[in-house]
């Protein structure tokens, strides 16, 4: 029993028809020059068909070392995700389900730290991580330098609390009579029930990291070795030489794992899974 | 204070081990090699052909030392370089820095740097005077330098011959002008030149590299807006006005100006070979190259516009492998890197490698390397200064204010020295 | 269960995040003041007082930054904000047809790393051989000089920046309107009120705070990018696009200045600070 759609509606549906091709067409044409060399992909007219240079493309990409950066975007993007949901949640955890005195003002840092610009922290966090401390711990070379920055993340936390804020808080209460202690009313009662939220961070937090460019550029001491993907990518931009076909292929490649994984799960991404963080 | 006992712990190290070389000065030669000097070294570079493609040659004499690379995007090199020096966290054991960045890292940072005198002095009266002097840094030898890019006036043959242009006739930017103006009526749509108007100064630098002069003087003082700036920006706004030039920016906009047939001609160096061949395949036989004209007859021909050079970080863990390699790489290595990459040598010797006498059918001219080796090296030494970048920026404004404002020529590059003078503190000489 | 306990539990769950932040980004802060009240001086660190200040309030390439950043925020901010609102109100109707689809094609950009950006755009918005010219030209019209214009090349920060963050502001949107129960329209339909009037007196005050959200988020975004102008226009032409963000970049990676620009951040620090305030006031105002 639908009704028709009106003229207003169909003149939406046609803007927005134009505005999700436009967002998307890019994405085809990234897979279409990959295909291409290098001489091809500046072509003139410029083409967007299939060329027959992909495998030529992957070649020059697997020799830079392709696999090892794909690898490391992973490792590190993963533990990212799983520590900073860990860190994120038992603190959002804190700041709902207790009372205490300087509750507002520690969200409210938390909160203030978004306004500072990464430019300013670098260099301290440089010298920080090349053993510059009191322990003169040097973490450069390791991951640990390249994930560690990025647990503190404001982000979060805010949406662990709003997450925690529709928590029940009779389900501890109950535990706790049971015999629980405080981590295991977190850890079983209460996590569990913000897993949806926590699914919808998480794909946030580790496309965070797995684009993540700045960081590990100044961090990665490693060379080579400790290579991330978008390292990867912006290595084979030279200063007088760029090889467009194998970038445009390894940037294909490094968005490929993400389009997948988000057609596959798209309803976390764009259903009402963030409702909960931003109610306000 | 954590900064002075970094500094001071830096400093300490780098003495002794100045010490240390002293005692011990290493057996390298870069004609005989060493099998005594072993190890493994790291190249940190955005350029890692232009070592690899030479590395078989440097083992045949030195076959006990490895090298291994740590390669970056152009881009990417300075946060890196910045943050390792500023940490005092080893990069690599050679370290490729640019010409005209070095006394900005040898003013900041100046015990990042292995001081190289004591071992490579010894080579100054073979290398460019003017490459040399960008690696000396307050009498320390910082850098080695690698490739010089002397400046040629690329031009499409089939274009200037079409508007009854001969190319050997252009002696002065004047001839360049009044060649330009028949260029662009001959071929609609196509001008004489590409400039980057509001993105780099290239024209300008070339321009006051043949005046014998540059933005900082060699007393430090602020030289923008000298009556020789005044002369070059003048040129520029003047070939602009005429509509010889169109503006193109970047690497990428100028593969497409000159793959889109928008451009007759380029000012840059004799790299343009690399780029030609690998972009423009299509293009084959079309292009050919001359020395730069002159503003007036006989005068100055001679710019360079980029070039780089090798450092060894003071915190380097095997400075004589290190050294074997850049003494080998800058000094006869450098005829191997011209052959293998057309990287332009620093190294004088180099310049009477037969590849540069031989013909290349790619070009219209016969002999695409015949104008860069007549254009000797600078008379004058030329130095960047450790404000380049800040003094490369305000040109930029200038030049762009006035092609694309109404800004005279005087009053834009005066704005420029007082920026500068503000962000520095450097004084202006006098006109 | 006793008080004590009571107290330092939440402490014991908030340790983590807290000494991470100690480390990783309030040391670090605090460091920028120090290190914005010396300066280098052939590689000695010396006390410079307030020069480096002094020195920001003379620099005419602050203030181009300054006046760039400004319009940034007040023209894309708004646009952006206004069409993924539009958009979600559109894509939230169940009448939509392929929705779903619709909210995952506008959230794609945000998935592209901001490296794959910058190479994509620049190879596409190429003057002379980038198919977006190409497409233009075929149309009649005159290429367009997308990066060294400068105007245009603000316009191509912008439309980049829209292309890349509409689709996610579109989901916050689209998670605040959901939170809307439909029985409130309902309710208005029968006491016969149009669209525009629900959408006047019901979607936009109950999706007050959603929206104070998106425009402290974005305020603060553009107020730091440096990235998004780096990697397409860097920052040129003759600093069009340059941003208060790349220029703090460029103060720090390409000069090696770090005194000064640690005073530059300072600077910017206290402005996001003041203007995040002053938008937080102003839609609790509203409100009231």
């Amino acid at each position: 029993m639908k009704k028709r759609f009106s003229l207003l509606e169909t003149a939406v549906v046609l803007v927005l028809a134009i505005g999700a091709f436009l967002a998307v067409f890019p994405f085809y044409w990234m897979f279409s020059a990959a295909t291409r060399t290098s001489a091809d992909v500046l072509g003139i007219p410029p083409r967007i068909d299939f060329g027959l240079a992909l495998w030529q493309n992957l070649e020059t990409l697997i020799a830079r070392g392709f696999f090892l950066a794909a690898w490391n975007s992973l490792l590190i993007a993963s533990v990212t995700t799983v520590l900073t949901l860990l860190v994120a949640s038992m603190a959002g955890f804190a700041l709902t389900q207790y009372q205490f005195k300087a509750r507002e003002n520690v969200f409210a840092l938390f909160l203030i730290t978004l306004i500072v610009p990464p430019q300013v922290t670098i260099v301290p966090l440089f010298q920080l991580m090349a053993g510059q401390n009191p322990f003169s711990i040097n973490l450069l070379g390791s991951p640990w330098a390249i994930m560690l920055p990025a647990l503190s993340s404001s982000f979060a936390i805010f949406f662990c609390r709003q997450a925690f804020q529709k928590y029940p808080s009779e389900l501890s209460d109950a535990a706790r009579v049971d015999g629980a202690n405080e981590f295991q009313v977190y850890w079983r009662i209460a996590l569990p029930t913000i897993r949806s939220s926590l699914a919808a961070l998480s794909v946030f937090v580790f496309l965070g990291q797995w684009n993540s460019f700045f960081l590990p550029l100044i961090m990665n001491s490693n060379n080579d070795a400790g290579r991330t993907l978008p390292l990867l990518i912006s290595s084979l931009i030279g200063e007088n030489t760029i090889d467009y076909g194998a970038l445009i292929a390894g940037t294909a490649l490094s968005v490929l794992p993400v389009l997948i994984f988000f057609l596959l799960a798209q309803r976390l991404f764009v259903s009402g899974a963030l409702s909960g963080s931003v109610k306000g | 204070m954590k900064n002075r006992v970094t500094v001071f712990a830096a400093f300490g190290i780098s003495a002794v081990v100045a010490v240390g070389l002293a005692q011990n000065a290493p057996a390298t030669n870069p004609q005989k090699g060493n099998t005594n000097i072993k190890g493994e070294i790291t190249l940190f570079s955005w350029a890692e052909p232009s070592y690899s493609s030479v590395l078989a040659e440097f083992n045949k004499l030195y076959p006990n030392i490895q090298v291994k690379f740590t390669t970056v995007g152009y881009a990417d090199a300075y946060p890196k370089i910045t943050a390792s020096f500023a940490g005092n966290v080893p990069l690599a054991d050679v370290v490729m820095i640019e010409s005209e960045r070095v006394e900005i890292y040898g003013t900041r940072f100046p015990n990042a740097f292995t001081d190289l005198s004591a071992w490579g002095k010894k080579w100054e009266r073979n290398f460019d005077r003017s490459k040399w002097a960008q690696s000396e840094v307050k009498g320390k030898l910082l850098t080695m330098p690698t490739d010089a890019a002397p400046v040629g006036m690329w031009y499409r043959a089939d274009l200037l011959e079409k508007a009854g242009v001969e190319p050997s006739s252009i002696k002065t930017w004047n001839d360049y002008l009044e060649a330009g103006k028949k260029v662009v009526i001959a071929n609609p749509g196509i001008k004489m030149a590409g400039i980057d108007v509001t993105g780099s100064e290239t024209l300008m630098r070339t321009l006051i590299q043949q005046q014998g002069s540059f933005y900082i003087d060699q007393d430090g003082k602020i030289a923008v807006n000298s009556s020789k700036m005044v002369r070059a920006l003048s040129f520029v706004k003047s070939a602009w006005d005429a509509g010889i030039l169109a503006n193109v920016q970047g690497t990428d906009g100028l593969i497409g100006a000159i793959k889109g047939n928008r451009v007759a001609g380029v000012n840059l160096p004799v790299w343009m070979i690399g780029i030609f061949k690998a972009f423009t395949p299509e293009q084959k036989g079309k292009w050919g190259v001359a020395q730069l004209p002159s503003l007036t007859a006989g005068g100055g021909q001679t710019a360079y516009i980029g070039g780089s050079s090798l450092a060894i970080p003071s915190n380097s863990q095997n400075k004589e492998a290190a050294w074997a390699f850049v003494e080998w790489y800058t000094t006869y290595g450098s005829k191997n890197v011209l052959e293998k990459r057309g990287a332009w040598p620093s190294f004088l010797p180099s310049l009477s490698a037969p590849v540069l006498n031989a013909a290349d059918a790619f070009f219209a001219t016969p002999n695409v390397f015949a104008p860069f080796k007549k254009s000797a090296f600078l008379s004058k030494s030329l130095r960047y200064s450790s404000d380049y970048d800040k003094a490369f920026a305000a040109v930029v404004a200038a030049q762009a204010s006035v092609l694309t404002g109404d800004q005279s020529v005087q009053a834009a590059l005066d704005k420029a020295a007082n920026d500068l003078k503000n962000q520095t503190g450097r004084e202006i000489a006098g006109k | 269960m006793t008080s004590r306990r009571i107290v330092l539990t939440p402490w014991a769950f908030l340790t983590p995040a807290l000494l991470l932040y100690a480390l990783f980004t309030v040391y670090p802060v605090a460091r920028a003041l120090i290190l914005s009240f010396q300066r280098n001086i052939d590689g000695e660190i010396r006390w410079a007082g307030v020069a480096q200040y002094q020195r920001l309030l003379g620099d005419d390439v602050f203030k181009q930054a300054l006046f760039n950043t400004g319009i940034f925020l007040v023209v894309q901010v708004p646009i952006m904000l206004l069409a993924a609102l539009l958009i979600a109100i559109a894509l939230n109707s169940k009448r939509f047809p392929l929705r779903a689809l619709f909210r995952s094609a506008f959230f794609l950009p945000s998935i592209m790393s901001l490296v794959a950006v910058g190479v994509l755009f620049r190879v596409l918005l190429n003057e002379d051989l980038g198919l977006v010219n190409y497409l233009i030209s075929s149309l009649g019209l005159s290429a367009v000089p997308w990066i060294t214009h400068p105007w245009w090349a603000k316009i191509t920060v912008m439309l980049l920046l829209t292309w890349r963050y509409t689709g996610f502001m579109m989901v916050i949107y689209l998670s605040g309107l959901q939170t809307i129960p439909d029985e409130l329209y309902e309710a208005a339909e029968i006491d016969g009120s149009s669209g525009w009037q629900s959408f006047w007196y019901i979607t936009l005050p109950l999706l007050r705070p959603t929206i104070l959200f998106t425009t402290v988020l974005s305020t603060i975004g553009v107020l730091q990018i440096f990235d998004e102008a780096l990697i397409v226009t860097r920052g040129g032409p003759s600093n069009e696009t340059l941003t208060i963000g790349l220029y703090l970049y460029q103060t720090v990676f390409s000069s090696a200045d770090f005194h000064y620009a640690a005073a530059l951040s300072w600077v910017l620090v206290i402005l996001i600070g003041v203007l995040s305030v002053l938008q937080l006031r102003l839609g609790e105002r509203g409100q009231g």
